[in-house]
Formats: structure tokens, sequence, C-alpha cells
């Protein structure tokens, strides 16, 4: 297993893709660390205008920074979305199609040992490059949109970290199980498109809580079972915010806020989720002809 | 003392093609091939022995050991037909992680590495990219994987699909030297010339059922004929090949006229009954020209079973 996690580890690394990936991500850094430096400029004019009452423009700076951060976090999480599922959607199927798997699956060892290498050597390297990337935005806005994380403690900032470093390993989960269903092209589509459901669904979610709609609620909570990708966003951003005890985050919905926060347990769910992901698709490897 | 042994092995896809009921016993220490026509289901069965296919019913045993039992593949190399593998990695990268994969120890990897990059005479591309590498010598990292744990049993699919002519015959020449050594080498190829010089038993397989297994040369051996070029005597003549006591198998005339030159044939089991023959054609008046035995090829064989069965 770790033989396989290690060559799966090296190949995902020096593909064009994952550069690219890194060169996004800088070019995403920059521009939202630009757009971090203007606003708060602004925030700062705003605030020392002659008239300008001190309580309101307060609130509207908060309200402005949850909402910068919780946009910095989304399209950090969609690149990181992005890379998981196009690095991992073909890692079996593109392998059984191509023949390079007969030669592997021919040795002595199980064909478990290659579903769980493939996705420690993904998940390592999405992981790390979570990890880094969470950094990257966190510490923009440390210096820029401080108002926006004062209520996050070190601690929360672990489990932030921890929480969206599992956003692709959900990812990478579900592309794993198609690749071995699908070939390389479908198993690629359906997964988007789970990741799309889960967007929506958690949209719907959130505007049925803001206008008290059950239907739509519920709508949302059975899509994030579907696909919890959207619900640890939702989730990211309650706890690196400390929402729970700030009553300003709430004014803070949309896309890039938390109207109904996901509980615990969805963490734990999701933990089930991957590795619910994780033994099916050795499941149907064992079963697989090849 | 077998190194493959099926029972009744059967694979089918929603109950068609593949293969059905394969009763194959493999001894050890042969180059044992398996022919057939296209479709006639020896990628099938190559395929469940090396774990990529599971079989629908039926039993195989590799080296002793029941198929599904992991350990027993430290032992089994296997090059598959439609090679590939990881090209952006350098020949010896490349086997160092298949060394791995066989659960090698890092001392014995480099030994091995070392030897059967020799053996398919890759030893000066080691450190080349094996995208950089030609068809050919794809084929050859591929059996040099199949070769680095020194395998009591070598599956090839079509081991020499990609070689050139002198490629053929070094891959020939390791095949008998990896016989002599007492491994077991299992042949799934269409080039019949191929087979005919290294296999020692083959294996028919026809629409997915086996048709021949065994000794080919013993087999063909029985169906021994004697073709001789004769000229024929002023008189009686021709006819008087049918009263010799052997089976005239066909008659060519070659020079027409009187005295006329003619190709027969005779049918010959046994071949201490040649000499017979030839004093009677003396004996009868014929002039003998040139005698030579006649016995089937490998081809000759598959088709006659290929066409039969």
């Amino acid at each position: 297993m770790v033989t396989i996690a290690r060559l799966t580890f090296v190949e995902a690394s020096r593909k064009k893709m994952f550069l690219v990936t890194i060169l996004l991500s800088l070019v995403f850094l920059v521009l939202y660390g630009v757009a971090l430096d203007f606003t708060a400029r602004e925030m700062l004019r705003a605030g020392a205008s002659p008239g300008a009452m001190q309580g309101q423009g307060m609130v509207i700076r908060q309200v402005i920074g949850y909402q910068l951060l919780g946009a910095g976090l989304y399209f950090a999480s969609f690149l990181l979305a992005l890379l998981a599922l196009l690095a991992s959607v073909g890692s079996i199927a593109s392998e059984i199609e191509s023949g390079l798997l007969q030669a592997i699956i021919s040795k002595p060892l199980k064909r478990s040992e290659i579903v769980l290498g493939k996705f420690l050597g993904y998940g390592v390297m999405l992981s790390g490059y979570a990890l880094v990337l969470f950094a990257g935005v966190m510490a923009l806005n440390m210096v820029y949109n401080y108002q926006a994380i004062t209520l996050v403690t070190p601690g929360n900032l672990v489990c932030a970290g921890l929480v969206f470093m599992l956003q692709p390993l959900v990812l990478l989960g579900v592309a794993l199980f198609f690749s071995v269903l699908l070939r390389t092209l479908t198993a690629g589509i359906v997964s988007v498109m789970l990741y799309g459901l889960g967007a929506v669904g958690g949209f719907l979610e959130q505007i049925g809580s803001v206008i008290n709609n059950p239907a739509l609620i519920n709508t949302g909570i059975v899509t994030s079972l579907i696909m919890p990708s959207d619900a640890l966003f939702r989730k990211l951003l309650t706890v690196v915010t400390g929402s729970d005890a700030n009553p300003l985050f709430s004014l803070s919905v949309g896309p890039f806020g938390v109207s109904s926060p996901p509980s615990n347990l969805m963490l734990a769910y999701t933990i089930l989720y991957i590795v619910g992901c994780i033994g099916l698709t050795i499941y149907s490897f064992e079963r697989k002809d090849l | 003392m077998t190194a493959i042994e099926t029972e009744q092995l059967t694979k089918t896809y929603q109950g068609r093609g593949g293969c059905r009921d394969i009763s194959l016993a493999v001894p050890r220490g042969c180059i044992f091939g398996l022919l057939g026509p296209n479709g006639a289901g020896k990628s099938t069965l190559v395929k469940m022995l090396v774990n990529l296919l599971k079989p629908t019913s039926g039993q195989a045993r590799i080296l002793n050991r029941p198929l599904n039992d992991v350990s027993v593949r430290k032992k089994v190399g296997f090059l598959p037909e439609n090679f590939r593998y990881h090209d952006w990695l350098t020949g010896e990268d490349l086997l160092r992680f298949h060394a791995a994969l066989f659960r090698m120890d890092p001392a014995l990897t480099a030994r091995r590495i070392s030897e059967v990059l020799a053996m398919v005479g890759l030893a000066d591309y080691r450190r080349q990219q094996v995208g950089g590498y030609s068809k050919g010598m794809q084929q050859r990292i591929g059996l040099a994987c199949a070769l680095l744990p020194d395998p009591d049993l070598l599956l090839l699919d079509e081991p020499t699909s990609a070689l050139d002519p002198v490629g053929r015959k070094e891959i020939r020449d390791l095949l008998l030297l990896l016989r002599d050594q007492g491994k077991t080498v299992f042949l799934n190829s269409h080039l019949l010339s191929e087979l005919e010089t290294v296999c020692d038993q083959i294996a028919i397989i026809k629409k997915g059922g086996l048709v021949f297994q065994g000794d080919w040369r013993e087999l063909t051996a029985r169906d021994v004929r004697l073709k001789v070029i004769i000229a024929e005597p002023p008189s009686p003549g021709l006819n008087t090949i049918y009263d010799l006591g052997f089976e005239v198998r066909t008659v060519n005339r070659l020079r027409a006229g009187q005295g006329g030159v003619q190709e027969v044939v005779f049918a010959c089991p046994e071949s201490d009954r040649i000499p017979r023959l030839i004093t009677e054609l003396v004996n009868a008046g014929f002039r003998v020209y040139e005698a030579t035995p006649v016995v089937d090829s490998l081809e000759q064989l598959f088709l006659q079973y290929v066409k039969d069965a």
C-alpha cells in the first residue's frame, strides 16, 4: 500500500495540472490580497469621514469582513475541489483503460491495497495543498481583515484547517468510487455534478433558513447527506468566525455566509461518508473484471 | 508436479463468450504454448490465472496454491499483452517500483535489476525514461518486470509482438534458458512458428473450449509420411505403387511422358518401415531420386484442430 501511495503522490505532484493549480492559487491569493487591501483602505476612509456613526460603521465593517472572508475561503475551496476531482477521477479508470493496472494487479498485493494506496497518495498531496492554501487565506485576513476573525482562537484555527482539509478528501472518496465503476470521462462528469448538487443544496438550505421554509431546509439537508462538501464549507465558516458567539455573523447570509450552521454530527457523518466511499470502492474494485 | 492446474475453469460474460470448462495441467519445467484463433478465449484464461478476471465457476491452482492466494504471486511473473508502464519513470525506477510490489528487499532488488536488464538487453538504457523507449524496448522492460522475482512460473501474453526478428530470437533463447533452469513458461502467442521452436507442450482453445493439450511433437510423430521423387518404369507403369502395401496419400506428376517423374507421398506411420518402402520401390522397377520424411508442422496440427473440432 505504501509503495502505491508513494508512487501516486509523486505522480500526482509532477502532473502539469498540479503545477497549474499552484500557479492559479498564487494568482488567486495575490488578487484576494489586493481586494482585501482596497477594502481595508475604503473602510478606514469611511470610518474617518465626518458624520460617520461609530456603531453602524463597525457593524458594516464586520458584515463586509465576513463576506470577504467567506468569499476567500469559498474560492479556495473551489480551487481545492477542482484539483481533487481532476487529479483523482481518472486514477483507477484511466489505468484500467490504458492497461497500466494489469501488471500491478498480478503482483502479490490485495486490490484493497491499491485503493488505499491511491487514497493515501492523493490524500496526502491534497491535504498538504489544502493546509497551505488555508494558511494563505487566513494570513491575508489577519493582515487586512482582522475584524472578521477577532473571535478566532488558535484552537478554532486548527479545527478550521482540519475541516478545510476534509473537503478534498470527501471529493477524493467520491471520485475514486466512480473511477472504479465508470470510465474516466463519465466518472468526471458524475463527480462534478455531485459537487454542484452539494453546492446548490447548500444554497437552498441557507435560503430556506432565512425565509423559514422547512421544505427548502430539508431539501438542503438531504443534499448535504448525498454530498457533504458544501455543508463542510458552512461548518468551516462557522468555526473560523466563531459565529456561535457572534450574532453579527448571522447578518452575513448569502453565498458566503451561514444562516443555518451544520452541527458537529455533520462532521462525524462526513468522516463516515469518506470511510464509506473507500469501503464501497474496495468492494467494487475487488469484484471488477479488468 | 504441475505449475498450473485448472478444473472446469469457466468465465463467461452475461452467459456468452469467454472460456468454458477448461481443465488444464501444465507440468513444471516446460514451455507451454496456448493457441487458438482470435476470440477463442485465450486471453480470458490468462487473465483469470493472474487475477485480472474473476472465474464464473471452476477452480485453478498455481504452483499448488489456489488462485486467490496472494502470496503465490511472489513467484509468478506476468507480461500482459497490452503492456503499458509508467512512462515518466526511468527503466531502473520502474523496476524498483515493481520490485517493491513483489516485496523484494533492497539488496536483492539492486542485484536483480542489473541481472534482468542484462537478460533483456536494456542494461545501457536503465536511466532513460520508459516513455522514450521504442515499442520493442517497452516490451523488453515489461519482460524484465516479470523476471524480477526470479519467478518459478512466467506467464507471457504475446511476448514478442513488438520485437524485430533479432529481438524475437533473443527472447526465444532466453525462454529456453529459463526452461533449462527449471522455470515454467506459459506462452500465449499467435506466432505458431515461434511456439513450434520453443514449446514442449501446447493447448488449443477453440470457441472457449479446450480441444487439445499435450505434447504436440508426439502427436505429429504418429503421422509420418514419406515423400519420394521417382521415375516410373516403362511397364507395368505407375499403378504398381498401389500394390506395395503402403497407403498412397498423393501423386503429383512432375514431368510427363514415358518414364515420367512423379512425386508420391506414402503414409508411413512407423519410421523404421521407410527402408522397406524404398526397397519395394526399387524392386518394382522405380528409380528413386529423392526420399524425404514429412511430419506435420504445429501450424498444420493447429489448423486441423481448429477446423475439425
